[in-house]
Formats: structure tokens, C-alpha cells, sequence
């Protein structure tokens, strides 16, 4: 693994929503062209600690630093122009066409006429595999092809750091595949990617590193080998997992909900 | 938005421009009496085209600019097709404003004592709306002080209207709120015309924050939105603007609700690039129904909101159907 320089560094970062704590000491790093998925079960947090390193939301304690500087010198247009988010909820609150939307991502840039732009949204069109949507209108759009347009439009800013909340979501299998491969190419240019994922194997599989979260704290982070055991998986998501090997990745199996430990005393385990 | 629907726009409202300087109630331009006038009284000819013509035909432009625009901003800004300029409640709190004026019988004091109190009623629901919601507020709670605000207004005019000294003071009320650009002179271009040109510069300048927000608050955000800032600039853009047309013209409904839908699929739906057409295709309208007012002389005058609500109702029906139908 490379020593480069965090694009992304979260320390001891600590969230509170509601007066309750929803993420607790949070730290870990992703460099340039890394993938580092988000893991854990509902409610564990991670939602919460990717919109607080987005800006949406206000950090209790511990600080958020970007490319070697604190997020809060970050003005506003300089953290959008480096920075995308793909939010979970998948609105388009207009009868847009596709190409449209995918160059809202250029907004930051206010460059939306330019061939600069031009090249990047055709690039992230291509790269989602909906450049024969361009033209389409998004009410015409699946489930499906609106994520694959959204996905679009966060990679339309070329964005150094990349934040993926469940961009595989209501993706059939083949898009899922495909959406991990944009996220991988993300990074393969040298992005930094973070990504809030649920399916097991296919985040063994497309993260360099995985960071599994519970209770709102990290309880392991490392390569997926090393961070998604068994037993962690077990213990976290309160499942029975089988596990095997298909080409040398492995597969990780949720079969059955487990009767011990349940996910309520897992809080404490570090 | 798209080249040969804006200029027909533009052309549309000049023309209609000029028609409004033309025509008079039951006395059009090409009656002989004008010209008449023209020939052997300039003077005088000139006097009724400046101070009479000229002073209606500009503020009905500007109104329905004001009103376009607005309707433009209010439906980018909540994502919703139904959202009008009224919804912030100024309109309510303008019109309130001109009711206590009449109340009190200042009305008569000054041609300038009914704007002048429907911009002070605008300003004090303005406030109010921001003491309510506060500066920090949520869309949904600032929208929902709106209609808190404009719920109050129209308990108070109603209460106005319960306790009139007079019938007649009831009527002027009432046939005040209708709305008219009627008897409009020089004096209400030059209280109203900068604050509502302040106003939709405002607004024009929201363009790029509205077609982020079509992606959401938060993915706005994360494209350098500042999203207070945002909704601070367009509520109070719509009340100065909205505030000041409802000041000098009465309630005039319809025309920012209906305007954003005329132009919106020849600006590729975007909110951004909907705001300028919305203003002229607003204008167009306003122009259009003054005209018609003075047209229709049969009876007593028609007033202006009575013809904008009978054209807005039935599209407003038709826009639903359309919802309903999954085609908006």
C-alpha cells in the first residue's frame, strides 16, 4: 500500500443529532486513488459520518481535514469544487434531461457552457453508461438509471474526494457490478473514495480498505481481509454468515438472523 | 431558454406595451377624439399620455414582471409546481397594509397613502415571518410562517372588513383588493418601480442556487450553495418586489403561479433558466388582462385580479389533471 498523503482525514470525529451521540471518536484516512467502504448496520452511523465530513452537518468535537487542511478553512466553492457527495435519497426535482443534470455538477466551476465542461460531463456519462440517455427526460428514467444519471453528475466535478452514500441501492445486479467498477475508475484517477456500502462481498471485493462501524464508533478498519471477519461480521450484523471463495475473492454469505449476541451489546466491543 | 420562444416573449411584451399606451376605457387609440386631442391640444395630449398612460402601462409591466419572477422563485425554491409569490405572506400583509389606510380614512389624504401603507404592511409581515421562522429556518418552516402570516393578514382584513364605518367603506375595501392599475399616476411609479426592480434583480441573481436545489438541499449544499443565504435572499426578493406590485395594484392572483408553467418546458425545466422568461411571460399576462379591462366597458369597471382569477382558476385545473396524470 502506498504512503501518499490523506486526501481525506477524519479525526476523533463526533456527531450529535438530537441531543444523542451518533458518531463517537470516529478516525480513519483514505488516500488518493483509494476506495474505503463504509460498513455497518443500520443506524450505526455512517450516514451521519459522511454528511459531516460533506459539511452538512456540524461535527461535535474532532476535525474533518482535506488534502492537508482543516475543513472549515475550506470556503465553500474551493470544498465543492474538491469534493462530490452522492446523497442516498435520489431526488431531481425537475423534468430535466439527463444531460442537464449531470452538469449541475459543474455548478462549483460556473463553467457549465465550457468544453471543459463538455468533456466532463460526457466523460461521466460515459463512465455511468447513460450517455444513451443524454436526452432523455429523468421522469422517463427507472430507479436504476436515475441513480446511474446521479452517479453521473457526482463525477461530473471530477471530484478529488468522492462521498458515496449506498450508490449501489435499487441497482440490479449488473449495475451494482458496474457502479462499484465507476467508483473503482473514481479512484483509479486518482481520486479518494469513501463509500457507504451493504452488500458484503461486493465490498470485500471493490475496497482497498473497509472500515465497519457500530454504534457509531469504528470498531475495525484495515483491508477487507483483515477487517471483515467472520465473526466481526457476525457480531456486528447479528447474522449468520457463510463464507467462501470464487476467484480468489471471497464471498461472504448473510443466511440467517443469529439468536446470540444480539446487535444491542455490541456497542461496547472495540 | 430557447431562441424563438423568447423573442416572441420579448416582442409579445412590447407590443403589448405599446397597445396599454394606446387604449383607454371605451376610448381607444384609434378613436378620433385622441387624435383630435393630439392635433389641437398637445399639451394636454401629452399630459394624459405621462401622467395617465405611461404611468399604467409601466406598472403594468414591472407588476407582472414582479409576479412572474416571483412565482419562478417560490416554485424553484420548494421544488413544487403549485408554490405562488403569496405563499411568504407579503402579498397578504401588503394588502392588509392599504386596509388599515382605508380603515382609518387616510386614503383620501394622499394618492400615496394606499401604497405607502401596503409597503408597510409588507415590511411588517416580512419581519414577522423571519421573527416566527427565524434566520436559520428550514424551507418547510419558513413556508409554513408564510402561510401563518398570511392566515393572520387575512383574519385582520377580514376583521377590517366586519367592523367598516360604513358600507362604503367596506366597498372601497373590497374593490380595493380586487386589484386595478387604474388612476395610477407618475408618484406610484416612483415609490414602487425601484423597489421592484431592487427586488427581481435580486431574484435574477438566484438562477444557479435554484437548479442546484433541483438536486436536493443537501447535494446543493455540497455544490457551494450557502442555502440560508439562499432562501433569505429569495424571500426577501419576492417581498420587495411582490410587496411593492401588490402596494400600488391590489391583490392580483394567478399571474405568479400560471407564468413560471407558459415558459418552463422551453427552458429545458430548469428553475435557473425560467426566471427571466417567468417575468415576461408575467408581464405579458398583466398587460394582456389591463388591456381587456379596458376593453370590456359594459357596467361598472372589471377589476384586474377578477380577470386574472377567472383565466388562472381553470388553468390552475388543468395543471392538476396534469400532476394527476404524472405529465408535469
Amino acid at each position: 500500500m502506498t504512503t501518499a498523503v490523506a486526501a481525506l482525514a477524519i479525526e476523533n470525529l463526533c456527531v450529535d443529532l438530537g441531543g444523542k451521540r451518533v458518531v463517537a471518536n470516529m478516525s480513519l484516512e483514505v488516500r488518493p486513488e483509494e476506495c474505503v467502504g463504509l460498513i455497518g448496520p443500520n443506524g450505526s452511523g455512517k450516514s451521519s459520518a459522511l454528511r459531516a465530513v460533506a459539511g452538512l452537518i456540524r461535527s461535535a468535537s474532532g476535525r474533518v481535514v482535506i488534502d492537508g487542511r482543516p475543513l472549515d478553512t475550506w470556503s465553500r466553492m474551493e470544498r465543492a469544487r474538491y469534493l462530490a457527495y452522492l446523497a442516498q435519497e435520489r431526488v431531481i426535482g425537475w423534468d430535466l434531461a439527463v444531460k442537464h443534470v449531470v452538469a449541475l455538477g459543474r455548478i462549483p466551476f460556473g463553467d457549465r457552457n465550457s468544453a471543459e465542461a463538455q468533456a466532463a460531463v460526457t466523460e461521466a456519462l460515459a463512465a455511468t453508461g447513460t450517455t444513451d440517455l443524454a436526452d432523455r427526460s429523468v421522469q422517463s428514467l427507472s430507479g436504476g438509471e436515475r441513480a446511474r444519471v446521479l452517479l453521473a453528475r457526482s463525477l461530473a466535478g471530477r471530484p478529488r474526494v468522492l462521498l458515496a452514500d449506498e450508490p449501489t441501492a435499487a441497482l440490479d445486479p449488473r449495475y451494482q457490478l458496474a457502479a462499484m467498477r465507476t467508483l473503482r475508475e473514481a479512484a483509479a484517477r486518482g481520486a479518494a473514495v469513501l463509500v457507504v456500502l451493504h452488500d458484503l462481498t461486493l465490498a470485500a471485493r471493490a475496497c482497498d480498505r473497509v472500515a465497519i462501524m457500530t454504534g457509531g464508533r469504528v470498531v475495525a478498519f484495515g483491508s477487507p481481509a483483515e477487517a471483515m471477519t467472520r465473526e466481526r461480521m457476525s457480531q456486528v450484523f447479528g447474522v449468520e454468515i457463510y463464507e467462501g471463495t470464487i476467484e480468489a475473492n471471497r464471498v461472504l454469505v448473510p443466511w440467517r438472523e443469529s439468536k446470540t449476541p444480539t446487535r444491542s451489546n455490541l456497542q461496547s466491543m472495540e | 431558454m430557447r431562441r424563438g420562444p423568447f423573442h416572441i416573449l420579448i416582442v409579445s411584451v412590447g407590443a403589448l406595451f405599446l397597445v396599454s399606451l394606446l387604449v383607454t376605457r371605451g376610448l381607444t387609440a384609434f378613436d378620433s377624439a385622441w387624435w383630435t386631442m393630439l392635433v389641437f391640444e398637445p399639451g394636454l395630449a401629452e399630459t394624459v399620455f405621462l401622467e395617465i398612460r405611461m404611468p399604467r402601462a409601466v406598472l403594468g409591466l414591472a407588476v407582472g414582471f414582479s409576479l412572474g419572477i416571483g412565482g419562478a422563485i417560490m416554485q424553484g425554491l420548494l421544488r413544487n409546481p403549485l408554490a405562488d409569490p403569496g405563499i411568504i405572506g407579503t402579498s397578504g400583509g401588503a394588502a392588509l397594509g392599504a386596509v388599515v389606510v382605508f380603515y382609518f380614512g387616510f386614503a383620501g389624504a394622499s394618492p400615496l397613502a394606499l401604497p405607502i401603507g401596503g409597503l408597510a404592511g409588507a415590511a411588517v409581515s416580512l419581519v414577522l415571518l423571519f421573527v416566527i421562522a427565524g434566520w436559520a429556518a428550514s424551507t418547510l418552516t419558513l413556508i409554513l410562517a408564510g402561510i401563518a402570516v398570511a392566515a393572520l393578514s387575512g383574519a385582520l382584513t377580514s376583521l377590517a372588513l366586519n367592523l367598516a364605518p360604513s358600507p362604503f367603506a367596506a366597498f372601497e375595501i373590497v374593490s380595493w383588493t380586487m386589484g386595478s392599475l387604474t388612476d395610477r399616476s407618475l408618484d406610484h411609479i416612483w415609490l414602487a418601480l425601484p423597489l421592484m426592480a431592487i427586488g427581481s434583480g435580486l431574484l435574477l441573481t438566484l438562477g444557479r442556487s435554484l437548479d442546484a436545489l433541483s438536486l436536493g438541499e443537501d447535494t446543493a449544499v455540497t455544490l457551494g450553495v450557502d442555502i440560508r443565504r439562499t432562501r433569505f435572499l429569495a424571500v426577501s426578493g419576492v417581498a420587495l418586489s411582490v410587496g411593492a406590485a401588490v402596494s400600488v395594484t391590489g391583490v392580483i392572483g394567478f399571474i405568479g403561479l400560471v407564468a413560471p408553467h407558459l415558459v418552463r418546458r422551453y427552458s429545458g425545466q430548469s428553475p435557473g433558466a425560467t426566471l427571466l422568461p417567468s417575468g415576461l411571460a408575467g408581464a405579458t399576462l398583466l398587460l394582456a388582462a389591463d388591456i381587456v379591462v379596458r376593453l370590456v366597458s359594459i357596467g361598472p369597471e372589471l377589476k384586474l385580479g377578477v380577470i386574472t382569477a377567472l383565466v388562472g382558476a381553470p388553468f390552475l385545473l388543468h395543471l392538476i389533471s396534469r400532476t394527476r396524470a404524472g405529465g408535469l
